[in-house]
């Protein structure tokens, strides 16, 4: 059984990831690169200087201005893709599916649409840290190894995400794409994180899986509340003015995420758990909307 | 609304099933659910944002909130109630004292009856919250007045025909009905039975039963007729004679109108002064041949800073019986002064036969006289009559005759007996006199040294007086006091004496002949079985069995008011506190648990 299924690669076939030029990766690839050099795409004219390569003077605009000029062209490049797949203990919430099993066909379908465009998409789950992360995915055949990588991987224990962004950081230099697919519900650390993503110059897509329980309890009563990361516990009476503020709090963290993730330039989605998965696919994929995405 | 009502196992009941909720209520809402949730530092995060900003908003469970709202409301409602703390539980007897003094207005201006009342509505009320009770009457004879009930509406409908006694009430006899009520009832033996004895006077009582006294009244000031007496004037033919006592039960002295009436003859109105605490007596005369029916009443009573308490005791009657014919046969050959002394007194229906005819007609006459008077004359040999008066007997009479005596004078008479009744005798003379010879069992009634010159003879039915001289050998017969001895010797000889005219005592029984028709002093036919005898007259005034009128007057009753004050605390049997206190208790106890365990830690 695969966690993508045929319906799902269907959507998934039609879909293109752009990465922005400045993070792509070294190899050739489909995706636009800043460096002008031996592409086929032509970009611009230049002044001559003595040194260059007397096959790129353009000598039709030499016979219109009688001035020397090389034509230059945009080289495209591949990307490196990091799918960083949350596995803390609350990504087991939620319902009909749980936030993990979402998540786990999102990470597939990051990974999936990487392989096809061949950008060597990476699958690191994280948890306090990186622990063990599939290999670079070179092609849509190598979808079954994913397919039992993800199967072993189940949520529990707590979230650090900082750490996993100095481990990623530490272990893959080369900038990309990196798809963090979370359901944020930690209090801290995400901003830290998203900051060091875009300074290493990564492109950052958030990708916010959230369930009912989350964002809006309907929880009242005498309660004993356990954490689902860690042991601890807490006894409250539940009041509606409990659930609004909690309610508020939680808004506001979200809020936060999101704000740090534009910041540098990012993309934030939110994707509930209750939604069908081509709704979901579609709005973890969805291309930003003009001017909403703040520029670096 | 009172759960006071119930008895007192649904009370257990009911507080044990509400506490038993109550607790299974807080622990369910102190145990709380578990919940796992994504991240617990949210809702941390929460709490210490969320500030209840209305009273609406403290985080107080519907369910307590009701819970305790219902409770405060219950033990509102309970200290609301006006019997709140004063149900009394058990069986209680309430004595009521129904005697005359209660009919009083005191200084603070009620009846002394109505105050009763009212506190016996207000103890009606609370004992039967949690338990029972009855009321007696305790009148001149005690009775149930209200048999035993927990229906606090029953008392009134017993109360419609409360009327006082015009005597003293037997508080005595009161409570021991009381006593024998709560044992026949067993409360004596569960301990759970009390008396309360609602009176204006302090008396001591004993009884099984705890027993709780309840003054009743104020002050009073009263003038009070306390004797009113009348009765035929012996030297008086018809007339008779009325003495009235008044007395000032006052610190102060004070005035009144005193009228005596013989039915609608006013024979006495006179205003009487009476000094502080002492007693004026007036008398009066009337006349009536027939029955006279008395009545005596202050009016216009006046006490200096004060006002007359009580109209009952301003009232007294008394009757005077009709004169009753005597039929009398004179035997004589004539005797004026005897005619004259018996034709004298209306009472008297005299006939004259001369001692030949009586000699002739024998004993066939005899039985139509009550007495018969015998001048210098015998009875015939054979024939006896039960009363007999002679004068100057014939030798072979009923008495012996010593030898004459002349000019005897009088030095001894035996002023006890009836027949002499008022007389004096030492200026008396006779010219000449034949002694008596006494038997076993005469009396002297007077004589002359060693000479019996009248004696009185009384052997089984029959009466005899013999006089040992001759009306015209004395002038005893032309003073007034002859016809007084005529007349005490025919009383006497013809044991007609005239009971003492005075009013029968208020609380005894009314002898009745059956058939006779008995009224009230209002008029009205006592409905009166086959009894002979109205066991109790509780009631002054002139009553009537048949024609004849008999007199209750209620003046022996008479005497200063008793000055009791309204109150008191009636102190209750029950071991119990009011529901109220218990629930009370119930929280606190409650509460202090819940501290204890959250103290310990064994509560969140």
């Amino acid at each position: 059984m695969t966690i993508l299924e045929q319906t799902a690669r269907r959507i998934l076939d039609r879909i293109v990831l752009a990465v922005r030029p400045h993070a792509t990766a070294t190899r050739q690839g489909g995706h636009r690169s800043p460096v002008l050099a031996s592409g086929v795409e032509f970009a611009d004219h230049r002044a001559y200087v003595p040194g260059d390569d007397v096959r790129h003077i353009d000598w039709k605009a030499f016979a219109r201005h009688a001035q020397l000029a090389v034509r230059q062209f945009e080289e495209e490049r591949d990307a490196r893709i990091y799918v960083l797949l949350d596995l803390s203990g609350s990504m087991s919430r939620g319902a009909p599916l749980s936030k993990i099993e979402v998540a786990k066909k999102l990470a597939a379908a990051f990974a999936y649409v990487g392989m096809k465009q061949f950008d060597r998409p990476i699958v690191m789950p994280f948890g306090e840290g990186l622990d063990r992360e599939t290999r670079a995915l070179l092609a849509p055949t190598d979808l079954p190894e994913l397919d039992r990588f993800l199967e072993g991987c189940g949520a529990g224990g707590p979230t650090a995400f900082p750490r996993a962004v100095r481990s990623l950081a530490g272990r893959y230099p080369q900038r990309g794409l990196v798809v963090v697919i979370s359901d944020l519900m930690k209090p801290d650390g995400w901003a830290e994180g998203f900051r060091a993503l875009g300074a290493l110059g990564h492109e950052i897509r958030v990708v916010h899986v959230h369930c009912t329980e989350d964002l809006e309890p309907d929880f009242h009563g005498e309660l004993e509340l356990f954490d689902a990361e860690d042991a601890r516990s807490v006894r409250v009476r539940i009041s509606r003015e409990l659930v609004q503020a909690y309610r508020r709090e939680i808004r506001k963290h979200i809020e936060r995420c999101r704000d740090a993730c534009r910041r540098v330039g990012g993309r934030f989605v939110d994707v509930p758990v209750e939604v069908s998965l081509d709704i979901a696919l579609r709005r973890a994929f969805a291309a930003p909307e003009h001017g909403k995405e703040m520029k670096r | 609304m009172s759960f006071a009502a119930f008895p007192l196992w649904a009370l257990v009941a009911m507080a044990g099933a509400t506490s038993a909720a109550v607790v299974a209520l807080y622990l369910l809402r102190r145990t709380p659910r578990p919940q796992i949730v994504s991240n617990v530092e949210f809702w941390l995060r929460a709490l210490h944002s969320a500030r209840p900003q209305w009273l609406a908003s403290f985080r107080i469970p519907i369910l307590a909130l009701l819970l305790s709202w219902i409770a405060a409301l219950g033990i509102v409602t309970l200290i609301g109630d006006p019997r709140f703390g004063s149900a009394v539980r058990g069986t209680t007897i309430v004595v009521l004292d129904a005697g005359r003094t209660m009919g009083a207005v005191g200084i603070d201006g009620h009846r002394r009856l109505d105050r009763a009342l009212s506190e016996i509505r207000r103890w009606v009320d609370r004992t039967t919250v949690t338990g029972e009770v009855a009321v007696v009457r305790a009148g001149m004879r005690p009775s149930v007045l209200l048999p035993i009930t927990d229906a606090a509406a029953d008392l009134d409908r017993a109360l419609r025909a409360l009327r006082l006694d015009d005597g003293t009430a037997d508080l005595s006899a009161a409570v021991a009905l009381a006593d024998a009520i709560l044992e026949e009832r067993g409360a004596l033996r569960a301990g759970v039975g009390q008396i309360l004895v609602v009176s204006d006077r302090p008396v001591e009582l004993s009884a099984r039963a705890p027993i709780a006294m309840l003054p009743i009244g104020t002050a009073a000031e009263t003038v009070a007729i306390t004797g009113f007496a009348a009765r035929r004037d012996p030297a008086g033919a018809g007339e008779y004679e009325v003495r009235c006592a008044v007395s000032g039960f006052a610190a102060r002295r004070s005035t009144a109108r005193l009228v005596i009436r013989d039915g609608e003859v006013t024979i006495l109105d006179e205003r009487v002064t009476i000094p502080p605490h002492q007693t004026v007596v007036r008398e009066a005369t009337g006349f009536s041949r027939d029955r006279a029916e008395l009545v005596a009443e202050l009016d216009d009573i006046e006490i200096e800073g004060g006002e007359d308490g009580l109209r009952l005791d301003d009232r007294a009657y008394a009757v005077v019986e009709p004169l009753e014919t005597m039929r009398v046969l004179l035997v004589t050959d004539g005797n004026r002064y005897l005619e004259a002394a018996l034709t004298a007194h209306p009472g008297v229906d005299t006939e004259v036969m001369g001692v030949a005819e009586f000699a002739a007609r024998g004993s066939a006459i005899l039985a139509r006289h009550h007495v018969l008077v015998l001048d210098r004359a015998a009875l015939p040999p054979g024939t006896e009559h039960p009363a007999v008066l002679a004068f100057a007997p014939p030798i072979g009479g009923p008495v012996q005759l010593g030898p004459p005596i002349l000019r005897p004078r009088i030095t001894g008479t035996l002023a006890s007996h009836p027949a002499l009744d008022g007389l004096r005798l030492d200026d008396v003379h006779f010219e000449r006199a034949t002694p008596l010879v006494e038997s076993e069992g005469d009396r002297v009634l007077f004589r002359s040294e060693g000479h019996a010159l009248a004696i009185a003879r009384e052997r089984g039915r029959q009466r005899l007086i013999v006089f040992g001289f001759a009306t015209s050998d004395t002038d005893l017969v032309r003073g007034e006091g002859f016809p007084l001895l005529v007349h005490g010797a025919l009383r006497w000889v013809s044991d007609r004496v005239e009971p003492a005219p005075l009013p029968r005592r208020l609380g005894g029984p009314l002898v009745v002949d059956p058939g006779d028709v008995v009224r009230d002093p209002d008029g009205q036919t006592l409905d009166r079985a086959e009894a002979s005898v109205v066991p109790e007259v509780v009631r002054a005034g002139i009553w009537y069995v048949g024609e004849r009128a008999i007199a209750f007057g209620g003046t022996e009753h008479a005497g200063p008011l008793g000055a009791g004050a309204t109150g008191g605390r009636f102190v209750s049997q029950s071991t119990l506190p009011p529901l109220a206190v218990l629930i009370a208790v119930a929280l606190l106890v409650l509460l202090l648990i819940e501290w204890a365990l959250l103290h310990r830690g064994w509560l969140g």
